[in-house]
């Protein structure tokens, strides 16, 4: 039983740092239609930036809160000068992204190094609580609520708010937004840098989990293409479901199917579009 | 939406390939070192030595402490016997491919004299293989440790300063057994350098009256240890031996430590990687209480070790581990082997190793086996300990002259 409830911690933890990566690539994706490959590097950036921080003694709060601005800062860039240039243009978008995801891991790889670094667990949940004879690291517990605390705001400002409408109404048909008088340049900058935030505050989370290492960007993004494609494309409530089976799957595999855990998570993805060719939270367009 | 899905689809396809394509990692990397100064009237040649290391790529990590291991030897020593020294390093980047046309290259155009090399097993073995049908220079395998190469594959001309599988995990093994607790958990990296650490430990560690309850494997690059963690923890071993090698051994120690396995479980650790200095920088005090076997750390007391660490430490600022000095020893090595030789000729020089030497070693003195082509050395086991926020490492027993099987011994292979 505890093995039960320890790992299913586990997968769920796995499972929220993916949906604050994978959330933002498929929001981004509904709306705009840019398949974001450079989603990776904003959640690897964020964690080397917040180790940076760390490393010198400061706060991991204030280092989470920089950290984010920072890669909010180069999204911004990123989009105002290179990645809306091609809007319409699938193919250039994807290989433009391709492309920053091996400048920004060689910029990343040239500022820290090749070695594997990790940013120290914030002292105030350094410690583990226990379950039975087992023990579970807090700190990964707060990684949880911080996904679901991230869930309940995507759905509050979804459902609730007048921003939440106009995005949900730019995905179903973002010409007639436009020509309702609102401005579809700022809404896509402003969704573009909203998922870019989620990506480095999952980064700068999984520092002390995970890690960072070079080529890292490219597992997370994997994973999180896995998730928005199960999940459905457009839908955070999709990559939210999405992350969380793939996380318990993984944590889970890694126990009662040592061989193919690896390739564990690609069969359910090919069992669910298989049954789903949209995906759990996808809607079929008319 | 269904068509914009095709082309997500296509997209994960391209990309999953391209991201197959990176991981395979390619050497475009070659850096060449050439220390030579034009040699003018002297009557006897320079030697001229190649090393093949992995200095880019996943095994960087040991490939860069031999080569600095082997620069500081020969800065300190310039000349062997009257002859000047030329170094050429060469970057295989972890491939043996590469390597092998590093060896081409270093053989052939540059003319070198003795070959050093071999930072993974593979490697080891790749160009062990080559070396054996040249048979035209002698290699020196710096760290490649898997046990063929002083059984099957032994060769007059290759020699190793590094350590085998079977020194660490027997010792491994016996000590667990005397010093920790009867029951163990073994988590090893699945690859094949953890399959023969396993396949060592388990006899030496039954000998001793041990028992395996549980064997996992862990794949190499496994960032998340939780699932393992929670595994080991339901089979409640008394001692945990690991051996994951790298940035994924630094990586599990601070989850084994998370997870509150640090002081439930005895670790022991078979690889001496954890008293490394780049991978105590990152797991911090979750080694306090762990148990490391290893051939050499910077705390040995004796001479020529007190010597070596200052040099180092003035040379390039940190703390040397036991890759540094398979480095060192290799260029101890060489020169004594070319002084007795008195000539550069292959065959000469196989012959001088085939007598056997001892080197005065930073670990102690250490021994050639002529018989298995790798040093007879003290195992040490060192133990994690916490004072003042400082870690340190305390000798708590040692092993002396440990020596290989002088055949393939034929455990069952796990």
């Amino acid at each position: 039983m505890d093995l039960f409830i320890v790992n299913t911690l586990s997968g769920l933890t796995y499972g929220m740092l993916l949906f604050l990566m994978a959330s933002g690539l498929s929001i981004v994706f509904g709306l705009m239609r840019i398949i974001n490959l450079a989603h990776g590097s904003f959640f690897l950036f964020g964690s080397y930036v917040a180790y940076a921080m760390v490393s010198r003694g400061m706060n991991f709060w204030l280092a989470l809160l920089l950290a984010t601005i920072c890669v909010t800062v180069l999204a911004f860039l990123l989009e105002k000068f290179l990645i809306s240039r091609f809007h319409g243009n699938e193919a250039s978008q994807v290989l433009l992204t391709l492309g920053l995801i091996f400048v920004i891991g060689d910029i990343s790889l040239w500022i820290w190094g090749g070695d594997f670094l990790s940013i120290p667990v914030p002292s105030i949940m350094d410690f583990s609580f226990a379950i039975n004879e087992s023990s579970f690291p807090i700190y990964r517990l707060f990684v949880i609520a911080i996904g679901i605390a991230c869930a309940v705001l995507l759905w509050y400002f979804e459902t609730k708010t007048k921003v939440g409408m106009i995005v949900r109404a730019g995905v179903d048909d973002m010409e007639m937004v436009g020509a309702l008088g609102f401005n579809i340049r700022l809404i896509f900058t402003a969704v573009f840098l909203f998922g870019a935030a989620l990506a480095a505050i999952g980064g700068v989370l999984s520092g002390p989990i995970l890690g960072m290492y070079p080529k890292m960007e490219f597992e997370i993004l994997v994973n999180s293409l896995v998730i928005v494609l199960i999940g459905g494309l457009g839908s955070w409530k999709g990559a939210f479901i999405g992350a969380i089976l793939i996380g318990i799957i993984d944590s889970f595999g890694k126990i009662y199917l040592p061989d193919v855990s690896v390739l564990l998570i690609f069969v359910v993805m090919v069992i669910v579009l298989m049954f789903k060719p949209t995906g759990l939270f996808g809607r079929v367009e008319s | 939406m269904k068509k914009s899905m095709g082309k997500f689809f296509q997209i994960l396809a391209v990309f999953s390939l391209l991201f197959l394509a990176a991981c395979s990692g390619s050497a475009i990397d070659s850096s060449s070192n050439d220390d030579s100064k034009e040699s003018e009237g002297d009557s006897k040649d320079p030697v001229k030595m190649g090393f093949i290391l992995s200095l880019t790529g996943n095994f960087a990590s040991m490939g860069t402490p031999v080569k600095e291991g082997i620069e500081l030897y020969f800065e300190e020593n310039p000349e062997i016997d009257g002859r000047k020294v030329e170094l050429f390093f060469e970057d295989d980047a972890g491939d043996p491919q590469a390597a092998l046309r590093k060896y081409e290259q270093l053989t052939l155009n540059q003319g070198v004299n003795i070959v050093g090399g071999g930072t993974v097993g593979s490697i080891a073995l790749a160009l062990r293989d080559k070396v054996d049908t040249d048979k035209k220079v002698p290699l020196i395998n710096v760290v490649g440790s898997t046990d063929v190469m002083s059984w099957e594959k032994k060769s007059d001309y290759v020699w190793r300063t590094s350590f085998s599988a079977w020194q660490y995990a027997s010792i491994s093994g016996k000590f667990t057994a005397e010093g920790v607790g009867k029951n163990a958990v073994i988590i090893a990296s699945d690859y094949v350098a953890g399959h023969e650490i396993v396949t060592d430990f388990i006899p030496s560690f039954e000998e001793g009256g041990g028992k395996v309850s549980e064997i996992v494997w862990a794949p190499l690059g496994t960032s998340d240890f939780s699932s393992y963690l929670t595994q080991i923890d339901n089979s409640k071993p008394e001692a945990v031996f690991m051996f994951i090698p790298g940035a994924d051994g630094s990586r599990f120690v601070k989850q084994y430590q998370e997870f509150g396995l640090q002081d439930k479980y005895t670790l022991v650790e078979g690889g001496s990687l954890l008293n490394a200095p780049f991978n105590l920088k990152a797991v911090g005090n979750a080694v306090v209480g762990g148990k490391m076997i290893t051939n050499y750390f910077p705390e040995l007391e004796n001479e020529v070790n007190e010597k070596f660490v200052k040099a180092y430490q003035a040379k390039f600022n940190k703390i040397p581990d036991n890759y540094v000095v398979n480095g060192y020893d290799t260029g101890k090595l060489i020169s004594q082997v070319v002084k007795e030789a008195g000539s550069l000729d292959g065959e000469k020089l196989v012959s001088v190793l085939k007598k056997g030497l001892t080197i005065d070693s930073p670990r102690g003195p250490i021994e050639m086996d002529p018989v298995t082509h790798t040093l007879i050395q003290n195992m040490y086991v060192i133990e994690g300990k916490e004072t003042n926020g400082e870690i340190s490492f305390e000798l708590i027993k040692t092993y002396e002259n440990i020596k290989m099987p002088e055949e393939n011994v034929g455990y069952k292979k796990y």
